[in-house]
């Protein structure tokens, strides 16, 4: 195929093309604008989470080792366990509901709409949470009252299992601007994938087309020359 | 251009089937082009609707100068047996293709299907 039978399948499938463009663009356009409303502070605090009910690593003198370790091994993966249940609990929407209600009752501070989001990730034991909003204040203020919903009100969240838990706050809340990303260069890929499965799209569908569309297809098919087309 | 085109590759023709793959492409305007066309080129030419005489699927003739060029409006030459009969008795076959609409597996069989009776494609018209 030469350059000019690209150029026709374009011509010929342009509408297809233009709709995923204009998709793509809506898309990127939506992205980009949500990427950059969203991108505003974040206040994170750090959790130590451990299981109340399992053998400390610290062995006192005298102890033997050996009796201990399967138990302490217990204790370290429940823990674990622990830990990611907070993580995941610590984005739910009865932790949200709480932090929202103490905000509106609760703090001065608080003067716009609340809208933040709380994202975790755990490593080991220590569980990092993150409280974003577009105030900085606000973002403060929620991450003391999730740093407060996941310790000394956990029961509220995690039932009878918040007995076998215990979860200490390492790492006080600390708000900073949320790292702006690469929104611009993210948009820019998205168009770039667009335009790409725009094109790709085309070419498909006028491969998987029966239909004749041009001379060339005419000629091909039936073996004698076009007269007019 | 068709009508001299149309000349060169049936030059000897006195009967000219016009005729698509199948029946739902028009064929009675474009044998009123091809004869003004051959018109053009100082061929006497003169269009017949195959719906009108089925005579000449049997093998009849309408009555016509020598010198005439009798352009016949098929129908389908997959659909129609008539089109198909009448394809074996004319001079030239020209197939229409409606663009978009008629498949290239039509067009295999068609061609298919004139080699086996013998009959003689000449070429083909892309309409839209």
């Amino acid at each position: 195929m030469d350059w000019m039978s690209y150029l026709a399948i374009l011509r010929r499938r342009w509408v297809i093309i233009a709709a995923i463009l204009v998709l793509d663009l809506a898309a990127t356009g939506y992205l980009y604008h949500k990427a950059q409303r969203s991108a505003g502070y974040q206040s994170c605090l750090e959790l130590y989470v451990g299981d109340a009910g399992a053998a400390s690593y610290i062995i006192a003198p005298g102890t033997n080792l050996m009796d201990t370790q399967s138990q302490a091994l217990a204790g370290e993966t429940a823990a674990n366990f622990f830990a990611d249940d907070v993580v995941d609990v610590s984005g739910s929407r009865s932790v949200s509901s709480y932090i929202q209600t103490d905000m509106q009752h609760g703090s001065a501070l608080v003067s716009g709409p609340i809208a933040f989001s709380i994202s975790g990730s755990r490593v080991d034991r220590t569980v990092n949470l993150c409280v974003n909003d577009a105030d900085a204040s606000q973002a403060g203020v929620a991450a003391a009252y999730l740093a407060r919903a996941m310790t000394t009100d956990r029961k509220l969240f995690f039932g009878p299992v918040a007995k076998r838990i215990y979860t200490n706050v390492i790492g006080a809340p600390v708000t900073s601007p949320v790292p702006s990303g690469h929104a611009a260069l993210t948009a820019l890929l998205r168009l770039v994938l667009g335009l790409l499965v725009a094109l790709g799209v085309g070419f498909v569908w006028d491969a998987l087309d029966p239909t004749v569309r041009d001379r060339a297809d005419a000629e091909r098919a039936l073996g004698v020359p076009v007269i007019s087309s | 251009m068709l009508g001299a085109r149309l000349a060169v590759l049936a030059s000897d023709a006195r009967s000219v089937l016009l005729a698509g793959a199948t029946s739902d492409v028009p064929t009675d305007g474009l044998a009123r082009a091809v004869v003004t066309a051959l018109g053009e080129t100082g061929r006497g030419a003169r269009a017949v609707d195959l719906a009108d005489n089925p005579d000449l699927a049997a093998g009849g003739s309408s009555a016509s100068p020598a010198s005439t060029v009798t352009v016949i409006a098929g129908r389908g030459l997959l659909d129609d047996p008539a089109t198909l009969l009448t394809a074996r008795r004319v001079d030239a076959i020209v197939v229409v293709v409606r663009r978009g609409r008629t498949t290239r597996r039509d067009l295999q069989e068609v061609r298919r299907e004139l080699m086996e009776v013998g009959a003689p494609l000449v070429g083909s018209i892309v309409v839209d």
